[in-house]
């Protein structure tokens, strides 16, 4: 270990010396050094008379506990702390999770932690406001099974009132299973107030209504909210003429093909009729297009709608389609329609055309 | 060269490190376990067996506590220090799987905890107790370190006497201004005598780093006496 002993390094293995870690080889090679180099030889010296110096200091464990008093002592008090730990009951998991032990441990928090304390009233006043809103919301709203007449005060929505309200004034709510979703409407201007209902009140449908009409007022998620709400009420012409409304103007195909979805099975209006073949025949986007000429085949096959009269243009649009779209799946169930139509109107020879 | 370093307490000479420890106590039916071995001893006690846990405390507590009084150097918080560790001992002791000699693992757990008062001691000076041994020891009472070291006779000196007790006082000041580290690694290795590979053990650490430890604190306190001597 020591072959490279030189006083570069004499002072550690002298320290090393004299605490007494040195093997009998190497003390040797740190004497044969020390003989040969006065400074070194003096740096030893010094390193044992501190040893000597620091090992004739008398140990306070000595002069502390002479009579191993203190030791009995600590034993008896250690002891004793033995007895208290084995007397009390062993943690588990069902003792952490007991309420009380909860509660202390958040008054102990709460007590030393201020700042949480305010976090945590203005946490609790939050929820217990939204709460409490609900709560006099629900009690507000008439009871399942209760009187059969709903008289409501409420005066009828104003165009005035209905162009004031806005996207954020609008809160469709939807229920479980098939209920009709709950609507709430503030109303902000001449005189701020709220409506709310179910779209199978006439206020609600006229608002929704209204609210599917106008695309540049109210944004893609509302308009698509509102025509999913309206969806059960297309038998109304109001709700029917705001869909085919829709279908042809609103700039989002998304809205155009829910739209389209919601009219299925008030397609034998007239004005859906229009607005279903308007879309086949000049709506830019394919997804549309198709979606009208699904539904106008749906029409066809059912026995009950292809009763009624089908649109005049029906056979020239599909035509034109079969020729001319973009679309190959388009032309192809185009010319089905067509074969289709040519069927319908061999069945309907002897009753008369159904359509020119 | 004589022997400094051997101080009270050997390794070797730990109780219960040796075959055949002796039975400090007697009780009916416990005689065979008071002189077992230290492995019986544990695995009864970590069977829960609380004699046996008692006897293993009573084979290393005398060490603990005079390891805590001498780097402490207040009988309070060597007391603190022996309950601490006791009961860290005591609810770990599941967990020792004789990877390492029993001894090694509850030094580490009580230079840890001494380690630990020290740091406080360091960080919240203020909140400390006089020292005993500086205040109340009979060390004082009896004849200071400077008359240990000279031998009987001087207390007729009171110059001597005077010079005694101001080298007394820079021996525990110097003491005082190592690390937490350094002053464990210069008690154990100065006044406890173990090796510096089983100091590293217990420390958890490597033998190189001890070292480095001693040579810090021998320069610091070479440095500190350099004047008195």
């Amino acid at each position: 270990m020591l072959h490279e002993l030189h006083c570069g390094n004499f002072e550690e293995q002298a320290i090393l010396y004299a605490a007494g870690e040195l093997s009998a080889e190497d003390c040797g090679a740190v004497q044969a050094h020390a003989d040969q180099c006065g400074r070194c030889a003096a740096l030893l010296a010094r390193e044992i008379e501190l040893r000597n110096t620091l090992a004739a200091r008398v140990q306070p464990a000595d002069t502390l506990d002479r009579s191993e008093l203190l030791l009995a002592h600590c034993r008896s008090q250690f002891f004793e702390a033995l007895d208290d730990a084995a007397a009390l009951p062993k943690r588990n998991w069902a003792a952490v999770l007991t309420p009380w032990r909860w509660f202390t441990g958040f008054r102990h928090a709460f007590a030393f932690h201020p700042g949480w304390s305010a976090a945590a009233l203005i946490l609790v006043g939050a929820l217990a406001g939204t709460a409490a809103r609900e709560w006099y919301r629900q009690i507000a709203a008439p009871l399942p099974g209760g009187p059969v007449l709903t008289i409501s005060a409420s005066a009828p929505l104003t165009q005035q009132e209905l162009e004031a309200i806005g996207s954020d004034g609008i809160r469709l709510e939807p229920q479980s299973g098939s209920a009709a979703p709950k609507v709430e409407l503030q109303v902000r201007s001449p005189e701020p107030r709220v409506v709310q209902g179910t779209p199978d009140d006439a206020e609600i449908r006229h608002a929704l209504a209204y609210v599917v009409r106008h695309s540049s007022k109210f944004d893609d998620g509302v308009r698509l909210d509102s025509i999913d709400a309206l969806r059960s009420e297309a038998d109304d012409p109001q709700v029917r003429a705001a869909m085919s409304d829709a279908l042809r103007h609103d700039p989002n195909p998304a809205v155009r093909l829910r739209a389209i979805e919601a009219l299925r099975g008030s397609d034998a209006a007239p004005d859906v009729q229009s607005a279903i073949l308007g879309a086949l025949s000049d709506d830019d986007n394919p997804g549309v297009r198709i979606q009208a000429l699904n539904t106008l085949l749906e029409r066809m096959k059912n026995r009950e709608l292809s009763r009624t009269p089908l649109d005049s243009r029906t056979l020239i649009i599909l035509r034109d389609r079969m020729q001319n779209d973009s679309n190959s799946y388009i032309r192809s169930r185009s010319a089905d329609a067509l074969g289709q139509l040519a069927s319908m109107d061999e069945d309907s020879q002897p009753g008369g055309g159904r359509h020119p | 060269m004589s022997d400094v370093s051997a101080g009270p307490l050997s390794v070797e000479s730990l109780p219960g490190v040796a075959s055949g420890a002796s039975a400090p106590l007697a009780r009916s039916g416990g005689a065979a376990l008071a002189a077992a071995d230290d492995r019986t001893l544990i695995e009864h006690a970590q069977e829960g067996d609380r004699w046996a846990f008692e006897l293993l405390v009573q084979r290393y507590d005398r060490q603990v506590l005079r390891l805590a009084l001498n780097v402490l150097g207040s009988a309070e918080d060597a007391q603190d220090v022996y309950q601490e560790a006791f009961l860290k001992i005591y609810r770990n002791l599941h967990r020792f799987r004789f990877e390492c000699a029993f001894y090694s693992w509850v030094y580490r757990i009580v230079t840890n905890v001494c380690m630990d008062h020290l740091r406080r001691r360091r960080s919240h000076p203020e909140e400390q107790p006089p020292l005993v041994r500086q205040a109340h020891s009979e060390e004082q009472r009896d004849g200071d370190f400077f008359d240990h070291q000279q031998g009987n006779g001087t207390y007729s000196d009171p110059e001597r006497q005077v010079f005694g007790h101001e080298l007394g006082r820079k021996v525990e000041a110097a003491l005082e201004s190592l690390s937490p580290r350094e002053r464990m690694v210069f008690e154990m290795r100065h006044y406890q005598g173990m090796k510096l590979r089983a100091i590293a053990e217990m420390l958890g650490t490597t033998e190189d780093t001890v070292k480095n430890s001693l040579f810090r604190a021998t320069r610091k306190l070479r440095t500190q006496l350099e004047g008195l001597r």
